[in-house]
């Protein structure tokens, strides 16, 4: 490339990142409307930047004991799951005094817009029944013999309206049906505990593949219903507190010592490889920082990558493996020019020489990643998303970008061993 | 450093009494859980407006006196409770007998009386036994268990048999060396005990990698003599050395930065990425370049009986 065409480029590619960099860190108002910086943008869940705390209690009016709280603790984990929420404390306390034989329940989740209507949802009391009948507000109770309901989830939006899945059983399609052919008009409630979740008339014709379409308001309402026609109520009345506000799991300011500790990572690395490979560690440098911009623009884009404690370790993992790609890449392009080759000769066969290792470490930890996405539960599926995202950007940067900041800036330099500090052999 | 095949069974010998010692410290003293991940007891001191040096005197007077008592705590936090404060104290055994709630919420009401804004405010003394949801970490190491099959028929289908034979190895030894270094350590587990087991594996995978490309290219350059596998590994080992200490410095410093900077969690973050980048370091130096090696020779004893065999 010539010299001229490569300072354009390079101004340009500079002035990009330059601004994306600022973008990153600086927070505006203009007019009206609030920008927020980048870096503030990135959604962080609970354990890393607090949330807030709910204490179940349980209701005098139970009618029995609470044989075992572990069991109502994984029931509610396993709602939270459901619901959405990934880093999230769970625990049951009980004060050490005579006579205190219940535990009160305490969940601290992320502060969410739907967060008071999610407890209460996943803490809901009683089982699911279907009443129906001629009139309007039905009392009959129907399919309580078995399992009428086998699955029951968010179907998506339809013209305005969220909808939830209802599959019945054979015994729940059938048990309907034969209501349906003795009743000309015929009104459906599903209810759980004192909480009417459908209630309606209904016809044969709106039950296909015995299946009903439930309309709810919003999005978090039908995911609400959807879990709790699945998995019912609780066993027991537990009174939900107002939500108070708590610090992080982690520790106060967690997210800002983890952002910081990244910080020091990517310049520490940056120093490195600037003392110790001169013109390739420019290279290096600049790599290294357009994969830290490129990966914190995908934490905002990427709507479904909430930073916790443990994504906190795979952005961390994979700023090294980019830095890792880039030190092997170096390595052997100085063994190239070490055999006699010229500078262009031995860039160009130091890339194809380390494009093999570099594509296989890749895979093996995108492997590791997709494995943990498709496994793991809780803030480990943070993990993985912040895994995957970064592997997929380090090896664009390892291949592609320092591909391009090479030819962008080796033009530049009049004596390009020099500047890189390629050794021949014997010197 | 250059001799690594020579001192291989020095080397095994480390690593398998390491494992051993490791192993039998996690069977007698368990897992070392923070009471954040464990059942156990809590003190909640509190005061209803977190102003002034409020949140100073309830953390040192409850310290003075739970030093008085000779109790000790596993840990504690203040959580900031809307306009309040509450610093939670945890014990993994009842201490309940040794305190008494009453005496120590006179104590900070007395320290409270010395600031005229602080004398009013309500002050709250509870105790608890806490239970704790159970770890969710188990399905990553599910998860982890299936990548590193995967992993395996990769590396089979890219590098062979020896390539993936000692890739696996050292991933394996990475995490079992991780595991045994945390029992012998005692550091805390907290959430990231599993997702550091799987940093130290697919480190040292990501070591392993460039270790055995270098092998087998060497290979194809060599004859097929015996004693070239051992001086190969040697030499790719050696020369995939100063890589390896880069970013092994830099997995460090990551962790040196979570120890120097943040509240507790994140310090014991920082120690675990510690001992699992000195595992993944460990193992891949080690040990791949002479499993490489062992497995090529294998093979090519095996070829040789074959032929002598139907000739």
């Amino acid at each position: 490339m010539k010299k001229n065409k490569a300072i354009i480029l390079l101004s340009l590619v500079s002035l990009i990142m330059a601004f994306v960099l600022a973008m990153s860190f600086v927070k505006f108002t203009s007019g009206i409307k609030k920008y927020n910086s980048v870096i503030g943008a990135i959604d962080t869940d609970y354990d890393v930047s607090g949330g807030v705390s709910y204490t179940l209690t349980l209701n005098r009016e139970n009618e029995k004991e609470v044989e075992n709280v572990d069991d109502v603790l994984n029931v509610l984990d396993s709602r939270l799951n459901e619901l959405g929420y990934k880093a999230y404390s769970l625990s049951a306390q009980k004060e050490v005094n005579d006579g205190v034989k219940d535990y009160s329940i305490r969940i601290c989740v992320e502060d969410t817009d739907t967060v008071d209507s999610d407890i209460k949802a996943v803490s809901a009391y009683g089982t699911v029944k279907f009443f129906g009948g001629a009139e309007e507000d039905p009392s009959t109770e129907i399919m309580n013999e078995k399992q009428s309901v086998a699955s029951a989830k968010y179907a998506g939006e339809n013209a305005g309206s969220y909808l939830v899945e209802v599959v019945f059983t054979d015994y729940g399609y059938n048990a309907l049906v034969e209501e349906l052919d003795a009743n000309s008009t015929y009104y459906l409630k599903l209810t759980l505990g004192d909480q009417t979740l459908l209630s309606g008339s209904i016809s044969k014709d709106a039950i296909n593949n015995k299946t009903i379409y439930i309309n709810t308001g919003t999005e978090a309402a039908a995911r609400q219903t959807a879990m709790q026609i699945r998995t019912g109520g609780l066993d027991y009345l537990y009174d939900v507190s107002d939500a108070v506000k708590v610090s992080p799991l982690m520790g106060e300011n967690a997210a800002l010592y983890a952002g910081l500790a990244v910080g020091i990572l990517l310049v520490v690395a940056i120093a490195g490889m600037l003392v110790v490979y001169g013109g390739f560690g420019l290279i290096g440098s600049l790599s290294v920082l357009a994969f830290a911009l490129i990966d914190a623009c995908m934490m905002v884009a990427i709507p479904v990558i909430k930073v916790s404690a443990p994504a906190i370790i795979g952005i961390g993992l994979s700023l090294i493996l980019c830095i890792d790609g880039l030190v092997l890449t170096v390595k052997r392009i100085r063994e190239e020019s070490a055999n006699g080759k010229t500078v262009k000769a031995a860039v160009k066969t130091g890339y194809k020489r380390a494009f093999m290792p570099i594509i296989n470490s890749n895979v093996i930890v995108l492997i590791t990643a997709l494995s943990i996405l498709a496994f793991a539960k809780g803030a480990l599926v943070g993990f993985g998303w912040t895994l995957l995202v970064g592997v997929v950007i380090s090896f664009i940067t390892n291949v592609l970008l320092s591909k391009m900041f090479t030819a962008l800036i080796l033009p530049l330099s009049a004596n390009k061993e020099k500047f890189l500090k390629l050794k021949k052999a014997g010197e | 450093m250059k001799n690594i095949t020579g001192k291989i069974k020095i080397t095994l010998i480390a690593v398998l009494v390491l494992l051993l010692v490791g192993f039998v410290l996690f069977g007698v003293l368990g897992f070392n859980d923070t009471a954040d991940f464990s059942d156990g007891y809590e003190l909640n001191v509190g005061v209803e407006v977190n102003i002034g040096d409020a949140s100073k005197i309830l953390k040192e007077t409850t310290d003075a006196y739970l030093s008085e008592k000779n109790v000790s705590y596993k840990g504690y936090a203040l959580e900031k409770l809307d306009e309040g404060g509450t610093y939670v104290f945890k014990f993994k055994k009842d201490v309940s007998e040794n305190i008494s709630l009453d005496d120590l919420k006179t104590k900070i009401e007395t320290a409270m009386q010395s600031s005229d804004i602080l004398s009013g405010l309500e002050v709250s003394v509870n105790y608890f036994a806490r239970k704790n949801l159970g770890n969710k970490n188990l399905w990553l190491l599910l998860s982890v268990g299936i990548a590193l099959v995967a992993v395996f028929v990769y590396t089979l289908i890219m590098d062979k048999l020896s390539g993936a034979t000692s890739l696996i190895t050292v991933s394996v030894g990475s995490a079992l060396l991780f595991f045994a270094l945390m029992g012998i350590t005692r550091i805390p587990l907290a959430e990231f005990f599993f997702p550091c087991m799987a940093v130290s594996a697919m480190l040292s995978a990501v070591f392993a990698c460039g270790i055995i490309a270098r092998c087998n290219e060497a290979f194809k350059n060599v004859g097929n003599d015996k004693k070239s596998y051992d001086s190969i590994a040697d030499e790719c080992t050696y020369s995939s050395l100063f890589r390896i200490a880069f970013i092994s410095i830099a997995l460090a410093v990551f962790g040196i930065a979570f120890i120097a900077i943040g509240p507790a969690y994140l310090r014991i973050l920082g120690l675990q990425l510690i001992v699992a980048d000195l595992c993944a370091v460990f193992t891949s130096y080690s040990f791949t370049g002479i499993l490489w090696g062992k497995c090529k020779g294998l093979k090519k004893s095996r070829k040789t009986e074959t032929k002598t065999q139907n000739n």
